[in-house]
């Protein structure tokens, strides 16, 4: 098994979702919603974000030896908060990201149009 | 299949303006990288939050009526009303109208043009729509959104104002959105034929806009 963008990113959107009290979109509208504004971000930017959210995917192998996509839902949202409060500023910069592309992506219309 | 539309049996013409006369999703997908940038530059996600808030608010007052709606609509728990309605006018009105005109519906303008020979063309929106139909570059007779008539679709009430405005009855009017659910209900309740964008056609060079005049 090997790190997964899509997987990392669909991960990152149940997360968020399962974190908001009141989520008016599901899970799977906001990972598309995500992976559709990832694909709309101009050339430059997409290698990096995705060599960061592959190391991002790697991280949790250090200590529990599995992806953060196979994490069970709990151990997600701790390595996800513990990414928002990181020191190092790119750590906090991918999750402010993901997480606010995620929370746009639970909206009312754009959980309709995706 | 196409749908023969009578156009020359409408005086009214009335369009929604998100969804119908610009593409959303590519507007949208723009707008919330511009809003990660701004949550990243602030290490803050108060922008996002505020206005998924409001959004949701939005949604709900859709299905409730309330009498003070133009203020009620800012009043979000734990926020000031001011901030915001100034967070929103920001975000959600000033700052995708340097945006839109490149996502305006393809054959909007030439459909506008010829309907203006013969008809009124009204715009009936749950937002702000002026500067958005400027932007598009686009006009029309009339203009009426929620904050206007206290409501938000599917209550008829903007398009029962606009027949009053133009002096036409529910027969002569077309009703042309994108979700059935809240335009289409809306010229149901009012007596309004609708065509809704994604069901009976996808864009204004469709042929069934083809002997609109």
């Amino acid at each position: 098994m090997l790190p997964d963008f899509d997987a990392t990113v669909r991960a990152i959107a149940d997360t968020v979702a399962l974190r908001e009290q009141r989520p008016v979109g599901t899970a799977g509208q906001a990972s598309a919603f995500v992976l559709a504004s990832f694909a709309g971000l101009p050339g430059y930017l997409r290698p990096p974000l995705r060599a960061a959210t592959l190391i991002f995917d790697a991280w949790p192998v250090i200590g529990q030896r599995t992806y953060f996509h196979d994490l069970p839902p709990e151990e997600r949202r701790r390595t996800v908060e513990a990414w928002e409060r990181s020191f190092l500023g790119p750590a906090r910069m991918l999750m402010t990201f993901y997480v606010s592309l995620s929370l746009f992506g639970l909206w009312p219309d754009d959980a309709r149009h995706g | 299949m196409s749908i023969a539309i009578p156009w020359d049996s409408f005086d009214l013409i009335v369009f929604d303006m998100d969804g119908t006369l610009y593409d959303q999703p590519p507007l949208r997908r723009r707008m919330a990288a511009l809003l990660a940038r701004e949550a990243i530059r602030q290490r803050s996600l108060s922008v996002m939050r505020t206005l998924a808030a409001f959004r949701r608010q939005r949604e709900a007052m859709a299905n409730a009526v309330t009498n003070d709606f133009a203020v009620a609509q800012y009043r979000l728990p734990g926020h000031s009303p001011d901030a915001v309605r100034a967070t929103v006018i920001d975000w959600m009105e000033q700052r995708p109208l340097a945006m839109l005109r490149e996502y305006r519906t393809p054959g909007a303008g030439t459909l506008f043009t010829r309907l203006a020979r013969n008809h009124a063309i009204a715009i009936f929106s749950d937002y702000a729509a002026q500067a958005k139909l400027a932007a598009l570059g686009l006009s029309a007779r009339y203009c009426v959104t929620a904050e206007d008539v206290g409501r938000l679709k599917p209550d008829p009430a903007g398009l029962l104002w606009l027949m009053e405005q133009a002096k036409t009855t529910p027969q002569r009017t077309l009703m042309i959105g994108d979700r059935d659910e809240r335009d289409g209900e809306a010229a149901r309740r009012a007596g309004v034929r609708a065509l809704i964008r994604g069901r009976d056609f996808r864009h204004f060079d469709d042929p069934i806009f083809r002997h609109a005049s």
